[in-house]
């Protein structure tokens, strides 16, 4: 399923924040910006440091994964 | 691990400490070789595809643990899963799977198909590598165009690394014949040069 950018999330969307020109306005790929504006609703809404590591989220060696033990998810990720 | 994983990583670490301008350069750092590989899988659909993907990796940037090429796997997985749910949509096969069949009964080669593979324009090389059925196709893009290690690549696909890096070689292997068919020129050519 297509993952839209929620612009009620988006803090550059909400007025009276971020006052000024702000980097993605000058980027040149429409893409990067989308991507931008995505990493920044995540950031401000706290997302980045709320989700939890899944197994699939590890690509730590498999050494430093055994040693960090198997933490509890809960995503439902078996 | 590759000249630009070190930095990756660094960028990685600090986006995921709030800093906008590092993951725009760890974008600019993944975005060609994800490209490339979501445009094996979907065609001419790969810009929106990879750019979905993208949301998805800026939202879910702290879940991720690991270094550059640890990123390079993980938004890999993330753009793999993207293009699929875009082919169910789209109720149609790879573009990998619809090619001549007959192509493959080129003479193979040697194991120098990477190396080579790396002085072509992207275009060309995901021509050749479109070329290959399926399962080598998605292990040399992998592995040459994002840039993945073979436990890595055997990770993104859920398969058993033996498996992948048969794939992967055979792969290779055909591409080696594609391209010296293809490096070949006409004689009266080369006399005329």
């Amino acid at each position: 399923m297509t993952q839209e950018p929620d612009a009620d999330d988006d803090p550059a969307a909400r007025p009276g924040t971020r006052p000024g020109i702000r980097a993605d306005a000058l980027c040149a790929d429409p893409r990067e910006a989308l991507a931008r504006a995505a990493f920044r609703a995540a950031r401000d809404a706290g997302k980045h440091r709320a989700l939890r590591t899944r197994r699939r989220d590890d690509w730590r060696p498999a050494r430093v994964r055994g040693r960090a033990g198997r933490r509890p998810t809960r995503d439902g990720e078996r | 691990m590759g000249p630009d994983d070190a930095e990756l990583g660094s960028l990685v670490e600090r986006a995921q400490g709030g800093d906008e301008e590092a993951f725009a350069r760890a974008y600019r750092l993944v975005q060609p070789g994800l490209l490339g590989y979501v445009r094996g899988l979907v065609g001419e659909d790969a810009e929106d595809v990879a750019s979905d993907a993208w949301l998805e990796i800026a939202r879910d940037l702290g879940r991720f643990r690991g270094d550059g090429p640890g990123f390079r796997g993980w938004t890999a997985t993330i753009a793999r899963h993207r293009a699929l749910d875009h082919l169910r949509r789209q109720r149609r096969r790879p573009r990998t799977a619809l090619l001549e069949q007959d192509l493959l009964d080129l003479p193979g080669g040697h194991d120098t198909a990477a190396a080579a593979l790396e002085t072509l324009s992207t275009e060309q090389t995901l021509a050749l590598v479109r070329s290959l059925p399926p399962d080598q196709a998605e292990a040399v893009l992998l592995r040459v165009v994002v840039g993945l290690d073979g436990p890595a690549t055997a990770r993104v696909l859920g398969k058993r690394p033996g498996a992948v890096r048969t794939a992967g070689h055979r792969g290779l292997r055909r591409l080696a014949g594609l391209l010296a068919a293809a490096a070949e020129p006409p004689r009266r050519q080369r006399d005329g040069a």
